[in-house]
């Protein structure tokens, strides 16, 4: 080994070494002296982190300036993960998850203590994947202010725990209706960002983890309730402790403003205890009660049962929880839950979801109480007049069809009527003979044969009130209901027909078949019939209906039901006002509308009136009150629905003068002069302030 | 059992002691800086790892004196036990004797100080090869003679990679690889070895023995963004912190990202970042400037022993610092993978500093000696 080979491999190690070093001055020549103003600028922003403050969220009041809902400061515990991790352990469960799952110690321990839950479960919140892995995390919402000074006093212990003020709701209105807080249909509810919300650009304003309005007034005035976060620069080092705030930069937040609500808190507590204590008292399934303001399309109330409590996120924790309830579609229906608990069989339709508004996403079939308009339709299409006397049998049966009859629902005749006669009393039959005029008027039989039906001045008539179409009302859910057509009838059953035709051998008796089955996909005279009675297809919602008695109370005038009174700004200014959306409906003579009033009151004040019972012993002094019954039977249904529909005016405890139609529909209640009037009747005199009866015990007819 | 030989005191090196003095003198002033904030923060003694890092470099003084009094050649004669204790020590740290600090095994606590094995390791694996590859007596190096000392620095690789103390790990390989380009090995035999690390590494990997997020962290310095709040968060901070110092820096104490904690490890693996941010290009410069004479006379050292084992003894003590400079200095700016190996003399540590003034000792011994 010589000397010089030892000094030649020394020569190769000291190359590399040259070239590491070179390696080093290039890189620290581009960071120190080209990028320099980069990484600086770096540095300045580095320990400047901007901070949010959330902005108080507006508060929703009655149309008397009380609070509904009110907004409230919470406290809000969050989690540094990076923070918080420590080195896990060897064989640390954990490291086998891919990625590996960060391992916490002690101040994981303190705060799962501070919380009363056990380490698992403060993990599962940690590692909640719907927040960014730098993000912090809440774990804890709605927390006391004690809890927050444990945390600061003690925070060598709560390592990369912080906390922040979060808008909180409460529902201040107590007594609460009988499922919950009043309300909880229409108010809707806060909860965090779902995931569709997270992907939807109308939400591209908000952070992942904000909390959003999801149902009700919360949803639909959002953009008012919410407000403006406020920002502040503050300058933290890498503990994250704030060193100073940056005051020039700060922009305090702008709190949302309020929802004042064309409810009246009182009667809208009134209306859900009368509806369910009325729903109990004749063992239906659900129900719906509206109250509805005639001149400017106003809700006053608006009661669903079963209802549920938007207040489920009273322990802190839940609100998460009911964000992932909700996303996995649990939480809203409460399937197989009937009123007092009892157990329902689970139906895909939700007829019992609780979170299901029956105001307004309720379709049913209106029964007699789509009989006024029928009237005003039949004097508008003048198949009859003011004068006009229609027989009223028992039992009635289409020309040169004698073998489907139709019976009055009381099997009685009652001879020769009037129209308004023909309302006090409900008599089917009457209506059956205008539903086939209407069809006689609409039909037409081409030269080459066959029937055609259409366009249809019955449906057109119908649709004038609001029914078939949604209402405009300011909710996010609501249904159209239907007004059939032969139209949608062929679409909707020549298929079904054709397609049990086609299971037939032979093409003669597939056709003979078809045939046969005439009726199941063509318009009938049948189908007109039982529209006049609001059986068979017509659907509509309680919230139609008390639309169109707003027309007939207003000689015509057709509103656009709306929850929202204005919009106003936290010192009480008004930001913006709901202004009514009324239209006369065109076509119809103030007398007719005159005309079919009349026979309203009939109903309630006749002795032969449908609501006769129910109303016995009313103040009509002071408040005048008329209105229809209504049982709708429904396919496979042991009970008819029960409707009942009342129009009424007068001065209330404050004498005010309003003018209001109340309609209340109890699912399976029977007889609607007998279940759902006496509920109304409540309803209307807790809204007047007029001495309440207690629950009527009697029987009614339709 | 030494003898007082006053001659070899006249040839000591003037230049590598002033170097080493003048390293010792940046550590001090950079641990100082890297800690004193947090520390009056905290409430407590701001000078607290300034005081402790001097009782390091006092401790390495004394293993200094101590390494170069007496004859180098003892290490030669010691050098398998040195080899054998260490190794025991190191099998020993995983026992309940050693202490468990975030999930890792690596150090002996004793009187509130902490004792590193693999530190120790470092120099024993130097003397042991030195020792191994002086004794062979041919020409030119077998390939049976390399497996042979890829042998002798595996099982310690192995032990402290396990701990796990990767970076340490890597340090003993480069220790091997500069000892055997110095011995002659062959480059296709250097090849093969560098091969079976790459098969060992990805059979390692394949069978779970290397960790997911082990490969992040070694990988994430190539897009540190990607994973800007794990593994690529200090490289971030610490690119900032030097590119922000600029050409002449903010100044001693005056540092931003310093003063508020943003470079996590600062007063350890990251010190470099106090010198990048406080005193800019021209202060790295100087620093590598003083490293690159510590190498130049440890090289030279190399050269001028009188036998083979002080050069193989004096050359591997160059790797290691290489090495560990580059790397070091590399990860803070962002060309090498994140791994926790110190920067010498200027790390706040304590084995490894006191290690370094050990492997200093030696370098001036075997200059002292260096006539036959």
């Amino acid at each position: 080994m010589g000397d010089g080979k030892v000094r030649s491999r020394l020569r190769v190690l000291a190359v590399l070494m040259v070239i590491m070093f070179s390696a080093l001055t290039v890189r620290l020549w581009f960071l120190q002296v080209l990028a320099t103003d980069f990484y600086r600028n770096e540095a300045s922003q580095n320990s400047i982190r901007l901070v949010q403050e959330p902005a108080p969220r507006g508060e929703i009041l009655d149309r008397d300036g009380e609070k509904v809902v009110q907004s409230r400061t919470t406290f809000e515990i969050t989690v540094d993960r990076q923070k918080m991790a420590v080195e896990c352990p060897e064989n640390a469960p954990q490291l086998d998850h891919d990625p590996p799952l960060p391992c916490y110690g002690e101040s994981r321990d303190e705060l799962a203590r501070l919380l009363g839950i056990d380490n698992e479960k403060m993990d599962a919140l940690i590692n909640d994947v719907r927040y960014y892995p730098f993000a912090p995390v809440p774990v804890a919402f709605d927390v006391s202010e004690d809890l927050i000074s444990a945390i600061e006093e003690h925070d060598r212990l709560f390592t990369g725990v912080s906390w922040l003020k979060a808008p909180f709701r409460e529902y201040p209105f107590i007594p609460a209706g009988p499922d919950g807080p009043i309300g909880a249909h229409l108010l809707g509810h806060i909860g965090p960002l779902s995931p569709d919300q997270i992907d939807d650009p109308a939400y591209e304003n908000y952070d992942p983890n904000d909390i959003v309005g999801k149902d009700g007034m919360e949803l639909v005035y959002e953009s008012d309730l919410r407000g403006l976060k406020g920002v502040r620069q503050l300058r933290i080092n890498a503990q994250g402790k704030v060193i100073n705030v940056v005051a020039a930069s700060e922009e305090p937040p702008i709190a949302g403003d309020d929802v004042v609500l064309t409810i009246d808190g009182a009667i809208q507590q009134a209306a859900e205890q009368r509806l369910a204590d009325g729903i109990a008292r004749v063992g239906g399934v659900a129900g719906a009660a509206v109250v509805y303001d005639v001149e400017t399309g106003g809700i006053v109330a608006m009661a669903s049962t079963p209802s549920f409590d938007p207040v489920i996120f009273d322990d802190g924790l839940s609100l998460r929880e009911a964000g992932q309830l909700e996303q996995t579609g649990a939480f809203l229906p409460r399937e197989g839950q009937g009123p007092n608990g009892t157990d329902l069989p689970p139906r895909k339709d939700c007829k019992e979801c609780r979170a299901l508004n029956r105001v307004t996403t309720g379709e049913y079939s209106p029964g007699s109480t789509i009989k006024p308009i029928v009237a005003l339709a039949a004097l508008k299409e003048r198949i009859a007049d003011m004068s006009t006397r229609i027989d009223c049998p028992a039992t009635w049966s289409a020309p040169r069809d004698e073998t489907t009859s139709f019976d009055n629902s009381d099997d009685q005749a009652h001879g020769l009527l009037s129209l308004s006669d023909a309302l006090v009393i409900s008599c089917d039959t009457v209506f059956y003979q205008l539903g086939y005029e209407f069809y006689r008027k609409e039909v037409s039989y081409p030269k080459d044969g066959g029937i055609e039906y259409g366009p249809s001045a019955f449906k057109r008539d119908l649709e004038d009130f609001g029914f078939g179409d949604y209402t405009g009302v300011d909710l996010p859910t609501g249904a159209a209901g239907l007004v059939p057509d032969s139209k949608w009838k062929k679409e909707t059953w020549e298929p079904r027909v054709l397609a049990k035709a086609e299971r037939l051998k032979s093409p003669a008796k597939q056709e003979a078949y078809v045939r046969d089955r005439f009726c199941q996909y063509e318009w009938c005279p049948g189908d007109s019939i039982q529209m006049a009675i609001g059986q068979k297809d017509l659907r509509i919602t309680p919230l139609q209906l008390a639309r169109a008695y707003g027309a007939i109370a207003t000689d015509g005038k057709l509103c656009t039901p709306h929850l929202a009174a204005k919009i106003q700004a936290p010192d009480g200014s008004v930001v913006r006002d709901v202004t009514p959306e009324c239209a006369q409906i065109e076509g119809y003579d103030q007398e007719w509308f005159k005309y079919v009033r009349g026979a309203l009151a009939g109903v309630t004040q006749d002795n032969s009136g449908t609501a006769d019972t129910a109303f016995a012993g009313f103040n009509f002094r002071d408040v005048s009150v008329i209105g229809k019954t209504g049982t709708a039977q429904v396919a496979l249904q042991n009970k008819d629905n029960a409707w009942f529909a009342a129009i009424a005016e007068g001065e209330d405890a404050d004498g005010k003068q309003q003018h209001y139609v109340v309609v209340v529909f109890i699912e399976q209640g029977g007889f609607g002069g007998d279940a759902a009037a006496p509920v109304a009747r409540q309803i209307i005199e807790e809204a007047f302030g007029l001495k309440t009866q207690d629950a009527y015990q009697g029987e009614a007819s339709d | 059992m030494l003898s007082p030989d006053r001659q070899p005191v006249r040839h000591i090196d003037p230049v590598l002691l002033t170097v080493t003095g003048l390293l010792s003198m940046v550590g001090l002033l950079m641990v100082y800086s890297a800690t004193q904030r947090t520390l009056t923060n905290l409430g407590l003694d701001p000078a607290f790892y300034l005081k402790r890092q001097i009782t390091w470099v006092l401790l390495g003084g004394v293993l200094l004196l101590l390494a170069s009094t007496f004859d180098y050649r003892f290490v030669k004669v010691y050098a398998p036990i040195f080899y054998g204790v260490t190794i025991f020590f190191l099998l020993l740290v995983r026992t309940p004797l050693g202490t468990d600090v975030k999930g890792s095994q690596r150090w002996f606590e004793i009187l509130g100080f902490q004792f590193a094995p693999a530190e120790v390791m470092k120099l024993a694996l130097i003397a042991m090869l030195a020792y191994y590859l002086s004794e062979l007596r041919h020409q030119e190096l077998t390939l049976q003679d390399v497996l042979r000392a890829t042998g002798l620095a595996a099982f310690p690789m192995l032990l402290v990679f396990l701990q796990p103390d990767l970076g340490t790990s890597m340090v003993l390989g480069a220790v091997l690889v500069g000892m055997l380009v110095v011995a002659g090995a062959r480059p296709r035999y250097l090849a093969v070895l560098a091969l079976t690390t790459i098969v060992l590494a990805l059979a390692a990997l394949q069978l779970g023995v290397i960790k997911e997020y082990q490969v992040k962290r070694l990988t994430s310095f190539i897009d540190p963004a990607n994973d800007a709040d794990g593994a690529g968060y200090n490289k971030i901070q610490s690119e900032i912190a030097i590119g922000a110092g600029g050409l002449d820096g903010r100044g001693y104490l005056k540092g931003t990202q310093t003063n508020l904690d943003f470079v996590p490890e600062q007063h350890t693996d990251f010190v470099f970042t106090v010198v990048g941010e406080e005193f800019g290009f021209f202060g790295t410069m100087l620093l590598l400037s003083l490293f690159s004479i510590l190498l130049w006379r440890a090289l030279r050292i190399s050269a001028l022993s009188k036998d083979p084992f002080g050069t193989y003894l004096a050359a591997g003590i160059a790797s290691m610092f290489a090495f560990q400079i580059f790397v070091n200095i590399g990860m803070t700016v962002g060309i090498m993978p994140v791994t926790g190996i110190p920067l010498p003399f200027v790390s706040y540590g304590g084995t490894s500093t006191v290690i370094n003034y050990a492997a200093v000792g030696l370098l001036l011994n075997v200059h002292m000696r260096r006539f036959k």
